[in-house]
């Protein structure tokens, strides 16, 4: 392999890294606001029916 | 709330202007190394990794201690937070420097090479630590228990950083008045890139974090639900 594709690879690797990363914490992030929000919803209709 | 998004969003603005500069510092201003040619360029961005992965694991150390000694949660989470970008960082670190070992060693990875040897025991030690968490319940004994493994885990990062000025090695060494041998330019890339770094793992603990606090609130909820049988 010649020098170029070694550092096309080490460059891909550490900026696919760092950014899926932080895809897969925005990605967290938003499923989790959505089950909190669920969460919620659930709490209050049950004070709605007087649990 | 609002103050923490608007930090983490700072932080990655800076962070990407400075990878860009350090892009272009390390292809374009920095020229090729003399020996080992433009595969050396690998070099500005695996070194930053390797310092953001030891800084993480700093901080982790850090908010281990703090959590034992003030037992609040918050802490745990900073630590865990950090431990888990540390691992990010040092598996791109180990990676960058394998393919880059390829192609100056025609070799991807020389065990008799203690730095190497030690940073591939620090990524266990923190994917162990991460493994510990994953697989235990919530609470104080799981927070007990990663503190203790964050601080012993941490005497593996100035071993790691150290081998190659303790151990003669292969593996060249950076921080060093002797054997540094950079040139201006090369210094200039090398610590845009590691300030890029820095501020991409400012930007990812805010975001880390602020996921933890969720987690910790749909805790809180599901044992209330749980609680009234809803």
């Amino acid at each position: 392999m010649s020098d170029m594709v070694y550092l096309f690879v080490a460059y891909a690797v550490i900026w696919a890294g760092i950014i899926l990363y932080i895809f897969k914490l925005q990605n967290d992030q938003k499923n989790m606001k959505k089950q909190l929000m669920n969460l919620k919803e659930v709490v209050s209709d049950g004070r709605k029916r007087g649990d | 709330m609002k103050v923490k998004i608007s930090f983490g969003v700072i932080s990655l603005v800076i962070a990407a202007f400075l990878g860009i500069l350090a892009l272009y510092l390390a292809f374009i201003y920095a020229p090729a190394h003399e020996t080992m040619g433009d595969v050396q360029r690998i070099f500005y961005f695996h070194v930053a990794s390797a310092w953001v992965s030891y800084l993480a694991f700093g901080i982790t150390f850090i908010g281990s201690l703090f959590y034992l000694k003030t037992k609040k949660m918050s802490w745990d989470s900073i630590a865990y937070s950090s431990a888990e970008i540390g691992v990010v960082f040092c598996t791109v670190a180990i990676i960058s420097g394998s393919i880059w070992a390829g192609a100056v060693w025609k070799v991807f990875w020389r065990w008799n090479d203690m730095k190497l040897f030690l940073t591939l025991v620090l990524w266990l030690v923190f994917v162990s630590y991460l493994a510990l968490r994953a697989n235990s319940h919530p609470g104080k004994q799981r927070a007990n228990l990663s503190a203790v493994f964050g601080i012993i885990g941490f005497l593996c990062v100035p071993l790691s950083f150290m081998a190659n000025r303790i151990w003669t090695q292969s593996h060249p060494t950076v921080i060093a008045s002797e054997r540094g041998g950079l040139q201006s330019p090369m210094v200039l890339a090398l610590v845009t890139a590691v300030f890029a770094f820095t501020f991409f793992y400012i930007t990812l603990l805010t975001m880390k974090i602020e996921n933890e606090n969720l987690r910790e609130s749909m805790e809180e909820i599901k044992l209330q639900i749980g609680g009234k049988n809803v």
